[in-house]
């Protein structure tokens, strides 16, 4: 009970972070650590899987991709609007509402089912199960997909420059001539 | 229970061949310096390999149909003549490729090294049992046609028909997609058998309510074979993309795309239901109007390349007319129609190709008084244009002939009608290249730079199937008679 309740804190104090902090790279980074503590408090749950994949994409994939759009565009130059206004006043007004609303409704009905922990989670045998037998097929071929697109990528992002220099020669020798 | 597939692989060796080789491909191609210009070695394997799979694909038609990997592939003869003829679309374009001047020469590997993972899609998607492997080998298909299409990376047309091709496909992904969900909610399966075993327990409304999600099912496959209303992107990517992928595009996804149709077709509406009558009148339509646009549209064009195009259009509504008798009389039909298409459009893309590296376009002009400059082209190019058309005793006239005779034999008068219209249109721009070839003059009478030996033999080899299979066509359409769809 104590490690969900420190895990909760965790997230929460980190998600403010994401909101209030000054710095981009900062909230990038608070952002990370939410999802994180988010699959650990999954993991505690005993979903095992949803905590997997939520590190894998969210975590992995989506945070990761934040800071490398940060670190490509220069922050700097856009000017910092967090002025405060009427119209986001009563926004973060109707949205904390609405959050203590279902805070309320969950803490009012299922408050014992979130006690009840199921830690004997099936659910990776099973879908591991399904893909190496059911799906083992389709499961391969996205692989064999994924090489072949990763030649098409290479494929499609590299220079041409010999192409070039050839044709700029053919230029230079029909000009002599 | 478990390692139940390894059972399996020895009917999937084809397929296994084409990973073994990509992957070979890639490790060899390695090994050469970046401004190597004779990669030998990579030709010769990509040869043998690709050889090798059409071997190994004759010898599992002999064994007997099953349905392998728990249900999601079927192996049976229908698929593997599609495959064997598939395979050979690869290699003929793969070696068109190797002295085309519109393929790159830093990116001859990458064009056989992408031909071989498409034709991996197209093999998934000719014998996919399930809808998740008509998905996987779509999205096979399409992903790496996208960046075939752009290979031509310093030319404008060609990045803008990678991208047409991109975003067409994407939708009409998305939206074969939402179909498929609606299926798997209605039916509550992802298995073609079970799915039809549960299509034969619904009662009329429920019925109603599959109908539109097989026509959004339809839209996927639809716009791999450039069927009518999923058609736009077609001329604009053949037209863009370099000859030798054009030439692979025109068989490969498109014969991929028919087989896996036919499959669906067989399987959900052999047994009469409501679904059928209303699958087989949304036939009828796509087929007339394929060929019907497919060959107006080709009129106007300037560009061969873009008039094949949409020929290769109307052809795709004709394998389609063979489709809505649903029996195996149609299923014969069109397995021979695709054999003697790949003849006919690897010839008349090899010649296209050809003018085009000489010319740096393939208008209509260039073909002028060919006959005077390079006999041999010129004589080539016109049996396949009159092959095309579908004039007797070339093998275009027996297939045609064919389909005909099959929409004849299940009375669907109007579809027979339309079709021998649609020849009589096709005649204007077919044989308009003919009559450019032999009864005008030439522009220049600068000769043409003479074939290699091997070249000549190859062209020969391609056309001689065109004028033989429409003298003695009997063993072919035994042949093709052969190849039955297996259902479990």
């Amino acid at each position: 009970m104590a490690a969900d309740i420190f895990l909760t804190i965790l997230t929460v104090v980190f998600a403010l972070m994401v909101v209030f902090s000054k710095k981009t790279v900062v909230s990038a980074f608070a952002l990370l650590m939410t999802l994180l503590s988010l699959a650990m408090i999954f993991f505690q749950l005993g979903t095992v899987f949803l905590s997997a994949v939520q590190v894998l994409i969210n975590a992995g994939a989506i945070a990761i991709l934040f800071v490398f759009v940060m670190m490509l565009i220069n922050l700097e130059q856009f000017p910092n609007n967090r002025e405060k206004s009427k119209v986001k006043l009563v926004i973060s007004t109707f949205t904390m509402l609405v959050v203590l609303g279902v805070f309320a409704l969950v803490i009012n009905n299922n408050i014992e089912t979130l006690s009840v922990v199921n830690l004997t989670d099936n659910s990776m045998k099973a879908l591991f199960d399904k893909l190496f037998n059911a799906y083992f097929l389709p499961f391969e071929m996205a692989t064999v997909l994924l090489l072949a697109a990763i030649v098409a990528c290479i494929v499609i992002t590299t220079h041409e420059k010999h192409e070039n220099e050839e044709e700029l020669q053919i230029l230079k020798t029909e000009e002599k001539l | 229970m478990y390692l139940n597939y390894l059972a399996s692989i020895s009917r999937y060796i084809p397929e296994l061949l084409l990973v073994v080789l990509m992957v070979g491909l890639i490790l060899i191609e390695t090994t050469y310096a970046e401004d190597d210009k004779n990669k030998r070695y990579i030709f010769i394997t990509a040869c043998v390999g690709l050889v090798v799979t059409f071997v190994s694909l004759v010898i599992n038609l002999s064994g007997k149909s099953e349905a392998v990997f728990s249900n999601s592939i079927i192996i049976d003869p229908f698929s593997t003549v599609m495959k064997m003829i598939m395979v050979l679309g690869t290699l003929a374009a793969y070696y068109l490729s190797t002295f085309s001047k519109e393929i790159y020469e830093t990116l001859k590997t990458e064009f056989i090294i992408m031909a071989v993972g498409i034709l991996i899609g197209g093999m998934i998607l000719a014998s996919a049992n399930n809808m998740l492997m008509i998905y996987i080998g779509i999205e096979t298909l399409s992903i790496i046609s996208y960046v075939m299409a752009s290979l031509k990376k310093n030319d404008e047309r060609s990045s803008e028909a990678g991208l047409k091709y991109a975003l067409y496909g994407g939708i009409s992904s998305g939206i074969m997609l939402f179909g498929m969900s609606h299926m798997f909610g209605v039916l509550g399966t992802i298995q073609f058998t079970g799915m039809a075993a549960n299509i034969a327990k619904l009662n009329h409304t429920q019925i109603l309510i599959m109908m539109p999600s097989f026509v959004l099912f339809f839209a996927g496959i639809g716009y791999k074979i450039a069927a009518v209303p999923f058609h736009m992107w077609s001329p604009d990517v053949y037209e863009g993309s370099p000859t030798p992928v054009t030439t692979f595009f025109a068989i490969v996804p498109k014969l991929a795309g028919i087989s896996a149709l036919v499959r669906v077709t067989m399987i959900f509406f052999e047994t009469q239901s409501p679904l059928r009558v209303g699958w087989i009148g949304l036939m009828m339509v796509i087929a007339a109007l394929t060929m019907t646009v497919g060959n107006v549209s080709a009129i106007g064009q300037k560009s061969v390349k873009r008039m094949l195009a949409y020929s290769s259009i109307s052809h795709a509504g004709i394998m389609i007319a063979g489709l809505t008798m649903i029996n195996e009389i149609g299923i014969r039909a069109i397995v021979f129609y695709a054999i003697i298409y790949v003849f006919m459009t690897l010839v008349a893309f090899y010649i296209t190709s050809i003018m085009q590296d000489k010319y740096g376009n393939d208008h209509f002009e260039r073909f002028q008084g060919l006959i005077y400059r390079y006999p041999f082209m010129a004589i080539v190019m016109s049996i396949v244009m009159f092959s095309l058309t579908g004039l007797p005793p070339l093998a275009g006239f027996v297939a045609k002939w064919n389909i005909i005779n099959a929409l004849l034999s299940a009375k669907f008068y109007t579809l027979a009608i339309v079709l021998v219209l649609n020849s009589v249109v096709s005649a204007y721009y077919y044989l308009k290249i003919v009559r450019l070839m032999t009864l005008k003059q030439p522009e220049s009478h600068e000769t043409i730079e003479e074939f290699s030996f091997i070249n000549q033999f190859i062209i020969v080899a391609m056309t001689a199937p065109v004028i033989i299979l429409g003298i003695f066509w009997e063993s072919i359409m035994a042949f093709a008679g052969s190849a039955k769809i297996f259902i479990p």
